[in-house]
C-alpha cells in the first residue's frame, strides 16, 4: 500500500526546483536536512561509526565504512546510498522516516555540483543549534500542508458519462492514471442504510426503506439527504465525532475521578451547534476564544449564549490529585489542552515539542512555550452561559427600588434618632413597665386556659370514637385539649421546660421545651408516627415532632425537621443508621399553618415519609427496624432525642398519634384528610357554663388591655434587642454604647474620669493596633471601592462604596446590616455569581489573610492553575458571615509557586456546586494582606474607638445621650448623601445590625409596598446556569523549561501563534485566545480548511484523503489526492465553511453511491481501495452499534439533551460510583455519561475512545469481546426480548415478521433462501425450547432467541 | 468451516472441553488471523495477527511475568531495606530538610516496629512481617534504590504501570503482550486478577493506551460469578451451537455477497474464538484438580478470607502461567479491618504497624507458595515474578503512627528466570529517605523485565501521534547486576 501512495503522490507533490546559487543551495536544501536528521548521531556529542558530518572536512572524511561523499559522483557517495536505504546496516536516517524523494533528490543534485559544503569547523553546539534553526524553520516550512491552498482546477476525463462531479471527475483522474473503473451504483437499500448511518448513526426505519423505494422521482436520493441532514439525529451524529476530537469527559480522573460539573452542557452545545450548522470557522473561534467574542451566537430558544460554551473543551483535562508539585501538574494538562488544540484545528502535534525542537515538523520548542503562555494564562472555572440580557433581568428596577428603600429606612432612622437620647435616659423604666405588662399577658393566658381545661377534656372525650370511620386507629394519641393526656392509652405526658398546652395545642418555645410520656404498654416493631405541627420560621434545625426512644435515649426513630439539611424532613434517628435524605422538596409552610407528616416504618424495612398526606421524596431501606420494648420505650415530643445539646422544635403541635402497624399509603392519606380531632372555637364557646363563659370574657377583655399597652410601647427602646445590647455593652468595650454602659450611672468627676480613661486607652490601643498592622503586614491589595483594578470579575460582582447593603428577600427584616467599601456581589440579589480573580503572583509569605464576607462562598489561593484544590495543600477558607472579618489562608507550603487569589460563589466552583436549588450565595471583599506571623491584622474599625475619637468630654449622661443622637444623625445623613467612611459605618451598621435603628417591615409600614416589590421582582431573576469554561485574567509571558524540566527556566517566550505562521508575539495584555482564534480560524491559514474537509472525508468515505487525520505534519501520511483536498478546501471556505453543504456535496457524488463490491482489476492494483473505486466495508462505530440495538428493538428513546445517564457496569471501577439501568434508559449513547475511571464497558468493547487526547479516527479492532458482548452481554439479551415481546404482540404470520425483522435490522428485504434459513432456525428453536410448531409465533423465547441471532450477524454491525 | 464443525459435531450432549479438544487441530490459523485488527498505515500495519508469537529481539531468559503489585505503597523501612538509625534516633525531628510531602503532617522519626533477620545463605535482611517470602531470600533480587516521580497515588501507579504519570499511556503487560504476542489463542495476553480492588486512579492502569485495543487487560475476577464479563454463555452449548451455525451460514452468505471482505471475515472467525473462550477461562478457574497439598502451599485454607483469596489469585497465576499467557498482574484485597480502604489497602498513613501486619499477613504466604510451586514445576526459571508498590514510604511519622508517601527511595524485588537470587542492589541514605546508591528509575525496571523477555527496551517502540513511544519513554537502563 505505501508503495501505492508514494508513487501516487510524486505525480503530484514534485515542484519545480527555483534556481539556487550554490551556498544558498546548501544552505537551504541540505545543511537544515544535516542539523536536522543527522547531527544527533554524528554531530559534536556522538560520532556514531567514528562518523561525523557537521563540517566538512569530516563530512568528506567518513568514518568506519569509508568516505560518505564523493563529490561529483552521488550514485558513488556513501551518504546517497544510505539515505536510499541501499546499504542494510546503514539506514539513515536511523529510527526515523525514509527521507522524502525530493530531499533525497536534492542531495544527489548536491553532490553531483560539487558538494559545495562551506562549513570549515566542527559545530561546537551540543544540541541543534539555535542560529540553525532558523534553516531547519525554513526547510520544514517547504512540506505540502503548511503550503497556501493551491487553486485546483477541476480536471478534464476522458469518461464524462459517469459523473460530472467535481469530486468524481478528481477521483477518476487518478483511477484513470492506474486504469481503473469506479463500480456500479449501489442499490437503493444499501445507499439509504449507508447514507443513515452517516448522516444519522441510526438505521432507517421500516417507513423510510418503503418511502425510499417507492419514490420514483429523480431526486429521490437528494430528498432522502436533505431530510437525513435536517433531522436533529445529524447533530447527535456529528457531536459525537467531535467530542472524539476534544477528548470529551465529565469527570478529571486520577485518584478520586472528581466531576467536571454541567460538562454536558457543552455536549448539547455541540449538537445544536451540527444541526444549526454553523459556519466551522466561527465554531472554531468559539472554542479557542468564545468568551471574548464581541458579539456572542445566542441561542433564542435556549435563551443561551452559545459562543461561550465552546471554551469547555479546555477543561476536559486530567487533574492530578491534590498534587504535591503543583507546576508539574500544571505543566502535564497544558501540554494535553496544546496538543488538543493543535492536533484537532491544525493537524500537529504541537505538544511534541515541549522538551526541545519539534523532531521533523517545523515547530520550535519556542513555539510551545508562546501557546503554553496563551493557555496558562486562561483561568479554568464555571462560567454563566445564560444569554447576557438574563443578567440584566429585573436589576434596573430592582436598583431604584432600592434607592426608594434606602431613603424610606434613612427617614425612619432619623425619626428615630430624634428621641434616642431622651430614649436612652429613660431606658430602665421603659423596661420594667415592659417587663410587667408581659408577665400580665402571660398570667391572662394561663387563666383563660385553665378555665377551658374542663370544657376541652369533656369535649375530647366525647370524640374518642370517631377513629372508627375508614381512618386507622392509633395506639396512642395526644390531642393536647387542656392536657398531656393519651386519649387512647396509659401514655400520658409530661412537659419539661417551656412546654405547655394552651388552646388545644401543645407550646414549644424551643427554649428548651418537651414533653415525655409513660412508657410504652406493647412491644412496638413495625410502626407509625404521626403529628401536625406548626413551624414557627424555616430556618430552624433539628428539632423533633415526635420521636420514639428507648430510656437512654441511646436509640430512636423521630420526625425530625431541618437536621441535615435546612427545611428538610428526615426520618431521624441513632448517628443515621436508619435515615437517608428522601429527597423531598424543602418546607415551605407559613408560620402558623399547620402540616401534617407521618413517617411509616414497615416490616420489609422500607421507611417511607409523608407529608400531607403524600410520599415524601422517596422512601428507602437503610438500616434494619428497631424493636421498643414494651414498659421501656417513650414518645418524646419537642426534641429527636433526650441528649444534652439537642435541639427543640420551635413551634405547636396540634396532635400527635403512635401506631403499632406501618399505615399503608391510603390509610396515611385517609388519616391526612380526616384531620385533627381538633375542638373549633364555636364548639368550645357551646361546651362553657354561662359564668365560666362570662368569667372568660372579661379575662379576654384584660389580655387586649394589656397588648395593646405593649403595642404603644416604644419600639425601640424596650425591645429584647436593647437589653442584650446594653448586656453585651457592658462587657464589650468595643461596642459603641460601651461609653453608655459604663458612665451612664455615674456623676461629676468620676463621670469624667471614667471617659478620659476610656478615650486614653482607645488613643493608645488604636495606635498600637496601627502599628502592629503596619509592621506585620503587607497590604498587598485593597479592593475597597473601584480600586480593584487588576482583579478580574465575571458575574454580578462590583465595587460599593461604604454603607451599601443588600435587600433581605425573605422575613420580617428588610435588611441585615450595612458593609463596608468593596467588591460584592449581592448587591441587587444574592441569585447570580461570582468569580473574583487577584492576579497571578509568585507566593512569597507563609500566610495571606482576606478581610470578606459571605455565604456559600469561599476564599481560596488557585496554586499553579491546578484550580480543582479545595483546602488541605491548596489552602481555601469558606466565607460564611454576613459581617467582614479576616480569614487567614497557611501558604508556607507554596511558597515559591505561581498562584492567584479567587473569591468565588460555590455554584462557581470548578469542582461542582454546593448551594441549594435557589443557588444563593455571595461574598464580599475589602483587603488582602500578605504576613508570615500567624495573627491576621487587628481590626481597626471599632465603633466604640469611632465614637470617643475627637470628642470633647461630655460632662454628664445627658451629653453624652446627646451625643450619641448626634453622632448617628450624622452617620445617617452622610450615608444618605454617600459619604459615609468605612468607620463611620461600622458605627452606624452596629445599631442597623443589631436592630437598635428600626429594620423590620412591622416598624417600617411605609416600606412594605417597595421591599414587597423588589422580593417579587428579585424571585423572578433566573439562578444562572453554568459550563465548563475559562476566564479571561491578565496574560502571561511563559520562560522555556529547558528539556522540558520544570525547574530549568529558559528564554521567556511571548504570547503568540506558530512561527511558522509568522510568529508574531500577540499585541495584547490579556490571555491572547482572542488573537490565536483569529489566525486559526481564518481562511488564510491553510490547515485549518484542510484539517476540517479531511476530517468529513474520512467520515463520509471511510478513509481520509489524508490518512493520519489527526496528522499533517511529516510523520503523517500524505495526501492520496492533494488537489481534491485543496479544492474541497477552498470551497469549503467559499460556501461560508458550511459543514453540511460540504457533506451534502460529498455524498450527491457517484463515489459515495457506489457499492462496496471490488473488481478484480481492483483488488489487484489498488487492494487499500485508496483510489475510491468502489465503496467500503466498515465496521459501525460503538456508539451506532448500541443505539442500533435500540432503535431495532423498538426501545429507542429519542429525548435529547441534558445531564447523562449514568452508565451500567458489571465488575469493577474505583470506587464504585453510580450504575445506571441496564437500558440506559434507552436513550441514545452520547446521552450516557463519561466517566474517565469507569468507561461504558459495552462501547469500550467496541472501540470507544478514552478521552485522553484527540482521536480524530478510532480504531477498529475485532476481538474476542465483541463476539461475547453480543452472544452473553445481558443489555443485547434484554434488547432481544423487547424485541420479540414487540413482535409477538404486532402479531403476523411466521413468513412475515421475518420479513419485517430483516428489514428492520438491515434496512434490506429478506432474500428467499434466507427466509428458509430463518425458519429453519426456528424450527430448531422451537425444539430447543420444546414449543410445538403452531404456537411458534407465540413462544417470546423462539423470537428473543431469533432475534439475538439477527443482532450477532456480522451486517448488524457492519454498513456497506 | 466454522459452521461445518458445529453441525457436524453430535449429537449435542458433547461437552465444550471435548469440542475444544478437536477442534484444535488448526485452530491456531484461524485464530491468528481472526484477530486482526484494522490498522492505519502510519501506525505501522502489517502484522497477521497481534497476538501471533513474535519473535523477541534476543533470546529470552524467561516466558512470562507475574506482576504482584503492593497497591498503596509499601514501606521499604519496615520490610526489605533495615535502618537501625530509626531506632537510635526514634522520636527526634529529622535531621535533613523535608520535602513536600502529601499531607503536610511531618512528624518526628520513627522507628520500625518489626525486627529484621536475615535468610538463606545470602544472609539477605527481611522484616519479620515476610517470613515465609525470608525463607524465599536466595531467590530475590531486591532493588533498594527504586525511585518514583508521583507523590500521589493516582498518578504514581500510572506511572509505575506505563512509565508516564497520566491516563492514556500502554500498561507494561500491554506492551509486553505488543511485543510478543501471545502462546495461548483462547486466552488474553494480559490478565490482571482482580479480585482485589481497582487502584486509584481506576483501570486504566491496565489500559492499552494507544495501542491497538486487543492488547489491554483483561480482567479475569473469581470472585465474581462471571471471571469474565459475558464469558458464560446465556443458553445451552445446543442452542448456543445452533445459534451460531445460523448466524455463520448468514454470514457467509453476506460475505459471499460482498465477494469477500475481510474485515467481515475475520469478524466471522472472531466468534470461533469467543465460542472457544467460553470453555478455556471456566477451565482456568476450576481448581478441582489441585490437591489439597498445593492449596495448603498458597494458604488458601487460610480463615482469613483475604489470604484465601491472594492464594487463589497467586495459584491461577501459575495456571496462567501453564497456559502460557504473557503478564499476568495481582491485586491486593482489602484489609479487613478498613473493607473501605480498597484502591490502596498498603496506604498506612496512621497506625502503620495494624495495617501493614495485616497486608504482609494476606501476601506472603501465598506469594512464598507461589515460588515454590513454581520451582517445584520447573517454571520457576521461565517466570519472572515482580513486586513493587507505586512508592515506598517516609522514615519519619505521620499522625503519630504512620508514614506519608515517599517516591525518593525505595524497595521493589525480582525473582526467577535470569534474576541473580540473594542479591541486594542500591541502597537508601542512613535513613532510608533517598536512594544514594545505584540509584533506579522505574524505567530502569521495566528494561531490565523486558530484557528477561528478550526485548530490547529502546526497540519496543510505537508511533502515535507523530512521536516513537516507548515503555521506559527516553530513560532507562537494563541493571545487569541483577542478573545472572
Amino acid at each position: 500500500m505505501s508503495t501505492l501512495c508514494v508513487a501516487v503522490l510524486s505525480l503530484s507533490s514534485a515542484q519545480p526546483a527555483p534556481p539556487l546559487g550554490r551556498d544558498d543551495f546548501f544552505e537551504l536544501r541540505i545543511r537544515p536536512v544535516l542539523v536536522n536528521e543527522c547531527y544527533e548521531c554524528h554531530g559534536p556529542t556522538q560520532q556514531k561509526g567514528g562518523f561525523r558530518l557537521d563540517f566538512r572536512g569530516g563530512l568528506f572524511k567518513g568514518g568506519a565504512s569509508g568516505p560518505a561523499v564523493v563529490a561529483g559522483n552521488a550514485k558513488n557517495s556513501l551518504l546517497i546510498k544510505s539515505i536510499r536505504h541501499e546499504i542494510p546496516y546503514a539506514v539513515m536516517p536511523k529510527n526515523r522516516p525514509r527521507l522524502p524523494d525530493s530531499v533525497i533528490a536534492d542531495f544527489v543534485t548536491w553532490i553531483n555540483r560539487g558538494a559545495n559544503d562551506p562549513r570549515e569547523r566542527p559545530s561546537v553546539d551540543t544540541k541543534t543549534s539555535v542560529g540553525n534553526w532558523d534553516a531547519v524553520l525554513q526547510a520544514r516550512k517547504q512540506w505540502w500542508s503548511f503550503q497556501p491552498l493551491q487553486n485546483a482546477i477541476v480536471p478534464i476525463v476522458k469518461n464524462k458519462v459517469w459523473s460530472t462531479h467535481p469530486v468524481d471527475r478528481f477521483l477518476y483522474s487518478a483511477m484513470e492514471k492506474r486504469a481503473l473503473e469506479p463500480s456500479s451504483a449501489a442499490s437503493r437499500e444499501t445507499l439509504l442504510r449507508r447514507v443513515s448511518f452517516l448522516l444519522t448513526g441510526l438505521t432507517p426505519t421500516l417507513n423510510e426503506v418503503r418511502a425510499f423505494s417507492q419514490d420514483t422521482s429523480p431526486n429521490a436520493y437528494g430528498k432522502v439527504v436533505d431530510r437525513l441532514l435536517a433531522s436533529p439525529r445529524f447533530g447527535e451524529r456529528w457531536a459525537r465525532h467531535w467530542m472524539d476530537l476534544v477528548r470529551y469527559s465529565e469527570s478529571h480522573g486520577s485518584q478520586g475521578d472528581p466531576e467536571l460539573p454541567m460538562a454536558w452542557r457543552y455536549r448539547d452545545y455541540l449538537i445544536r451547534a451540527f444541526n444549526n450548522d454553523v459556519p466551522y470557522d466561527q465554531l472554531v473561534r468559539e472554542h479557542i476564544a468564545g468568551d471574548l467574542l464581541p458579539n456572542p451566537r445566542i441561542s433564542a430558544a435556549e435563551r443561551l449564549n452559545e459562543s461561550i460554551l465552546g471554551t469547555a473543551h479546555y477543561r476536559m483535562v486530567e487533574f492530578g490529585y491534590v498534587p504535591v508539585d503543583a507546576l508539574d501538574d500544571q505543566v502535564k494538562v497544558v501540554d494535553n489542552q496544546i496538543d488538543v488544540f493543535s492536533k484537532t484545528f491544525l493537524g500537529l502535534t504541537v505538544s511534541c515539542a515541549r522538551c526541545h525542537n519539534h523532531k521533523f515538523d517545523p515547530i520550535s520548542q519556542n513555539d510551545f512555550y508562546a501557546l503554553y503562555g496563551v493557555f496558562a494564562s486562561s483561568r479554568q472555572g464555571q462560567v454563566v452561559v445564560d444569554m447576557p440580557s438574563i443578567k440584566q433581568t429585573n436589576r434596573a428596577s430592582l436598583a431604584s427600588l432600592k434607592k426608594e428603600i434606602k431613603a424610606g429606612l434613612g427617614h425612619a432612622w432619623e425619626m428615630e434618632v430624634e428621641s434616642l437620647p431622651s430614649n436612652l435616659l429613660n431606658q430602665a423604666t421603659q423596661r420594667a413597665e415592659r417587663e410587667r405588662l408581659e408577665t400580665g399577658i402571660h398570667r391572662l393566658n394561663d387563666e383563660i386556659a385553665d378555665l377551658e381545661f374542663r370544657a376541652r377534656t369533656d369535649l375530647s372525650r366525647q370524640r374518642g370514637f370517631e377513629f372508627s370511620k375508614g381512618v386507622p386507629t392509633p395506639l396512642a394519641r395526644w390531642g393536647f385539649e387542656g392536657d398531656l393526656r393519651d386519649s387512647r392509652g396509659n401514655m400520658h405526658g409530661k412537659a419539661h421546660g417551656a412546654a405547655k398546652v394552651r388552646g388545644g395545642r401543645l407550646i414549644l418555645s424551643g427554649k428548651d421545651a418537651w414533653v415525655v410520656t409513660e412508657p410504652l404498654t406493647v412491644t412496638v416493631r413495625e410502626k407509625t408516627l404521626e403529628a401536625w405541627v406548626t413551624l414557627e420560621g424555616l430556618e430552624q434545625r433539628g428539632g423533633g415532632a415526635l420521636t420514639l426512644q428507648t430510656p437512654d435515649s441511646e436509640v430512636f426513630d423521630s420526625i425530625v425537621f431541618g437536621e441535615r439539611e435546612p427545611a428538610h424532613w428526615v426520618a431521624g434517628s441513632d448517628f443515621f443508621r436508619r435515615t437517608t435524605d428522601a429527597g423531598g422538596p424543602a418546607e415551605t409552610v407559613k408560620p402558623g399553618e399547620l402540616v401534617h407528616l407521618a413517617i411509616v416504618y414497615g416490616g420489609d424495612n422500607t421507611i417511607t415519609i409523608y407529608r400531607n398526606g403524600l410520599v415524601y421524596g422517596t422512601p428507602y431501606k437503610q438500616g434494619t427496624l428497631t424493636t421498643f420494648a414494651a414498659a421501656s420505650a417513650r414518645i418524646l415530643l419537642g426534641k429527636r432525642h433526650l441528649a444534652p445539646g439537642v435541639t427543640s422544635l420551635v413551634g405547636e403541635v396540634e396532635e400527635a398519634r403512635l401506631y403499632d402497624r406501618a399505615l399503608t399509603q391510603d390509610e396515611v392519606l385517609a388519616s391526612f384528610r380526616s384531620g385533627t380531632v381538633a375542638i373549633a372555637p364555636e364548639t368550645l364557646s357551646i361546651s362553657l357554663t354561662l359564668a365560666e363563659r362570662e368569667k372568660r370574657s372579661l379575662l379576654q377583655r384584660d389580655l387586649e388591655n394589656l397588648q395593646s399597652l405593649l403595642s404603644k410601647q416604644s419600639t425601640l427602646m424596650s425591645t429584647e434587642t436593647w437589653k442584650s445590647a446594653l448586656a453585651d455593652a457592658s462587657v464589650n468595650n468595643a461596642n459603641p454604647l460601651h461609653p453608655w454602659a459604663k458612665l451612664a450611672g455615674l456623676r461629676g468627676d468620676a463621670f469624667t474620669k471614667g471617659w478620659n480613661d476610656l478615650s486614653t486607652f482607645w488613643q493608645r490601643e488604636m495606635e498600637s493596633r496601627r502599628e502592629f498592622n503596619r509592621t506585620k503586614f503587607t497590604e498587598t491589595w485593597n479592593l475597597r471601592g473601584d480600586n480593584a483594578g487588576h482583579w478580574f470579575m465575571t458575574g454580578s460582582g462590583a465595587g460599593a462604596l461604604s454603607g451599601d447593603f443588600s435587600v433581605d428577600v425573605t422575613g420580617d427584616r428588610v435588611l441585615q446590616g450595612l458593609y463596608p467599601a468593596g467588591v460584592f456581589t449581592n448587591a441587587l440579589t444574592s441569585k447570580q455569581n461570582g468569580v473574583f480573580t487577584s492576579p497571578r503572583f509568585r507566593v512569597t509569605t507563609d500566610n495571606i489573610s482576606v478581610r470578606a464576607l459571605g455565604d456559600n462562598s469561599f476564599a481560596r489561593l488557585v496554586v499553579e492553575n491546578y484550580v480543582i484544590g479545595n483546602g488541605g495543600l491548596y489552602p481555601s477558607t469558606g466565607l460564611t458571615t454576613n459581617e467582614m472579618k479576616w480569614s487567614r489562608l497557611d501558604t508556607a507550603y507554596r511558597k515559591g509557586a505561581n498562584a492567584y487569589l479567587e473569591f468565588l460563589t460555590a455554584d462557581d466552583s470548578p469542582t461542582g456546586s454546593r448551594s441549594g436549588a435557589e443557588g444563593r450565595a455571595y461574598f464580599g471583599a475589602a483587603e488582602v494582606v500578605f504576613h508570615n506571623g500567624p495573627d491576621v491584622p487587628k481590626e481597626t474599625m471599632v465603633p466604640a474607638a469611632y465614637f470617643m475619637a475627637g470628642q470633647t468630654t461630655p460632662q454628664s449622661a445627658e451629653i453624652l445621650a446627646k451625643l450619641y443622637g448626634e453622632r448617628l444623625k450624622t452617620a445617617i445623613v452622610h450615608w444618605m448623601d454617600g459619604r459615609l467612611t468605612d468607620e463611620e459605618e461600622s458605627f452606624l451598621d452596629y445599631f442597623v445590625r443589631h436592630d437598635l435603628l428600626p429594620t423590620s417591615l412591622q416598624h417600617l409600614p411605609a416600606l412594605k409596598t417597595a421591599v414587597a416589590t423588589y422580593r417579587g421582582l428579585e424571585a423572578e431573576i433566573p439562578v444562572p446556569r453554568r459550563a465548563p469554561g475559562v476566564h479571561e485574567a491578565a496574560g502571561f509571558d511563559q520562560p522555556v523549561f529547558v528539556r522540558g524540566q520544570i525547574t530549568q527556566l529558559g528564554k521567556t517566550v511571548p504570547r503568540r501563534f506558530l512561527e511558522a505562521f509568522g510568529g508574531k508575539a500577540f499585541q495584547t495584555t490579556l490571555s491572547g485566545r482572542k488573537e490565536l482564534a483569529n489566525v486559526v480560524a481564518s481562511p488564510k491559514n491553510p490547515l485549518t480548511a484542510r484539517v476540517m474537509v479531511n476530517r468529513i472525508w474520512h467520515h463520509v468515505f471511510g478513509r481520509g484523503l489524508v490518512t493520519t487525520v489527526d496528522n499533517f505534519g511529516r510523520l503523517g501520511e500524505k495526501p492520496s489526492h492533494p488537489e481534491l483536498l485543496d479544492y474541497l478546501a477552498n470551497r469549503f471556505i467559499l460556501k461560508g465553511w458550511s459543514i453540511k453543504e460540504t457533506i451534502r456535496f460529498l455524498v450527491m457524488s457517484r463515489a459515495f453511491q457506489q457499492t462496496a463490491v471490488s473488481s478484480v482489476s481492483a483488488q489487484k492494483r489498488d487492494p487499500a481501495n485508496v483510489l475510491l473505486s468502489h465503496a467500503r466495508v466498515r465496521r459501525l462505530d460503538a456508539e451506532v452499534i448500541r443505539d442500533s440495538v435500540l432503535a431495532v428493538s423498538g426501545q429507542l428513546d429519542l429525548s435529547m439533551y441534558g445531564p447523562g445517564v449514568d452508565v451500567y457496569y458489571v465488575g469493577k471501577t474505583e470506587g464504585g460510583g453510580p450504575k445506571g439501568p441496564l437500558d440506559g434508559q434507552r436513550r441514545r449513547s452520547l446521552y450516557q455519561r463519561i466517566r474517565r475511571n469507569a468507561s461504558n464497558p459495552f462501547l469500550e468493547a467496541f472501540d470507544a475512545p478514552k478521552p485522553t487526547s484527540t482521536r480524530g479516527k478510532r480504531d477498529t479492532t475485532n476481538v474476542p469481546a465483541q463476539s461475547l458482548t453480543m452472544l452473553n452481554d445481558p443489555f443485547v439479551i434484554d434488547q432481544s426480548k423487547k424485541w420479540a415481546q414487540k413482535l409477538i404482540a404486532e402479531g403476523r404470520t411466521v413468513d412475515e415478521r421475518i420479513r419485517q425483522m430483516f428489514t428492520t435490522a438491515f434496512g434490506r428485504n429478506a432474500k428467499a433462501d434466507e427466509v428458509i434459513m430463518a425458519k429453519q432456525y426456528l424450527h430448531e428453536l422451537a425444539t430447543e425450547h420444546a414449543v410445538q410448531i403452531d404456537f411458534l409465533d407465540k413462544s417470546e423465547l423462539v423470537w428473543q432467541d431469533f432475534a439475538q441471532a439477527l443482532f450477532c450477524l456480522k451486517e448488524f454491525i457492519y454498513v456497506n | 468451516m466454522l459452521t461445518e464443525r458445529l453441525t457436524s459435531l453430535s449429537p449435542p450432549s458433547v461437552s465444550r472441553r471435548d469440542m475444544l479438544t478437536k477442534c484444535s487441530t488448526g485452530f491456531g490459523l484461524l485464530a491468528l488471523s481472526g484477530l486482526l485488527a484494522e490498522r492505519s498505515g502510519a501506525d505501522g500495519a502489517g502484522q497477521a495477527s497481534p497476538f501471533a508469537p513474535r519473535q523477541p529481539h534476543f533470546k529470552p531468559k524467561v516466558k512470562s511475568v507475574i506482576f504482584c503489585f503492593m497497591s498503596g505503597g509499601v514501606s521499604h523501612v519496615d520490610t526489605f531495606d533495615p535502618k537501625p538509625l530509626l531506632k537510635r534516633d526514634h522520636g527526634k525531628p529529622m535531621p535533613v530538610p523535608v520535602r513536600p510531602t502529601m499531607f503536610n503532617e511531618i512528624g518526628n522519626i520513627m522507628a520500625s516496629p518489626w525486627e529484621f533477620r536475615r535468610y538463606g545463605k545470602s544472609g539477605l535482611p527481611v522484616s519479620d512481617l515476610f517470613p515465609h517470602i525470608g525463607g524465599c531470600a536466595d531467590d530475590l533480587a531486591v532493588i533498594r534504590s527504586m525511585t518514583s516521580v508521583g507523590n500521589e497515588h493516582a498518578q504514581a501507579n500510572y506511572f509505575m504501570h506505563t512509565g508516564f504519570s497520566l491516563a492514556g499511556f500502554p500498561s507494561a503487560g500491554a506492551w509486553m503482550t505488543y511485543g510478543l504476542g501471545s502462546v495461548n489463542q483462547n486466552l488474553p495476553g494480559f490478565v490482571v486478577l482482580a479480585s482485589g480492588g481497582a487502584p486509584l486512579g481506576g483501570v486504566g492502569i491496565y489500559g492499552n493506551g494507544f495501542l491497538p485495543a486487543v492488547y489491554q487487560a483483561s480482567f479475569l475476577d473469581p470472585t465474581q460469578q462471571e471471571a469474565v464479563a459475558n464469558i458464560t454463555p446465556r443458553e445451552t452449548d445446543s442452542r448456543q451451537r445452533k445459534r451460531l451455525g445460523f448466524i455463520n451460514r448468514m454470514d457467509q452468505s453476506h460475505l459471499t455477497q460482498l465477494k469477500g471482505d475481510e474485515q467481515v471475515e475475520s469478524a466471522i472467525r472472531n466468534y470461533e474464538i469467543a465460542y472457544r473462550m467460553q470453555s478455556a477461562v471456566p477451565d482456568l478457574v476450576d481448581l478441582r484438580g489441585e490437591t489439597d497439598a498445593t492449596k495448603t502451599l498458597y494458604g488458601m485454607d487460610s480463615p482469613v478470607r483475604e489470604k484465601a483469596e491472594y492464594g487463589r489469585q497467586c495459584l491461577l497465576a501459575r495456571r496462567l502461567v501453564e497456559r502460557g499467557v504473557r503478564f499476568i498482574e495481582l491485586t491486593c484485597l482489602p484489609r479487613p479491618s478498613d473493607a473501605g480502604q480498597i484502591g490502596n489497602p498498603w496506604d498506612q498513613h496512621g497506625v502503620l504497624k495494624a495495617g501493614h501486619s495485616e497486608m504482609a499477613f494476606q501476601v506472603d504466604q501465598p506469594i512464598a507458595g507461589l515460588i515454590k510451586d513454581l520451582k517445584a514445576r520447573g517454571l520457576f526459571d521461565e517466570t519472572l515474578i515482580v513486586w513493587a508498590g507505586e512508592f515506598g514510604r517516609t522514615p519519619f511519622a505521620q499522625s503519630g503512627d504512620g508514614r506519608d508517601h515517599n517516591p525518593f527511595g525505595f524497595s521493589v524485588w525480582l525473582a526467577g528466570g535470569g534474576i541473580k537470587g540473594g542479591t541486594v542492589y542500591g541502597a537508601t541514605d542512613e535513613l532510608g529517605y533517598h536512594a544514594v546508591e545505584d540509584v533506579s528509575t522505574v524505567y530502569d525496571l521495566w528494561a531490565t523485565v523486558q530484557h528477561l523477555l528478550g526485548l530490547n527496551h529502546e526497540r519496543l517502540t510505537y508511533r502515535f501521534g507523530g512521536r516513537d513511544f516507548r515503555l521506559t519513554d527516553v530513560h532507562g537502563h537494563v541493571l545487569h547486576k541483577i542478573l545472572t
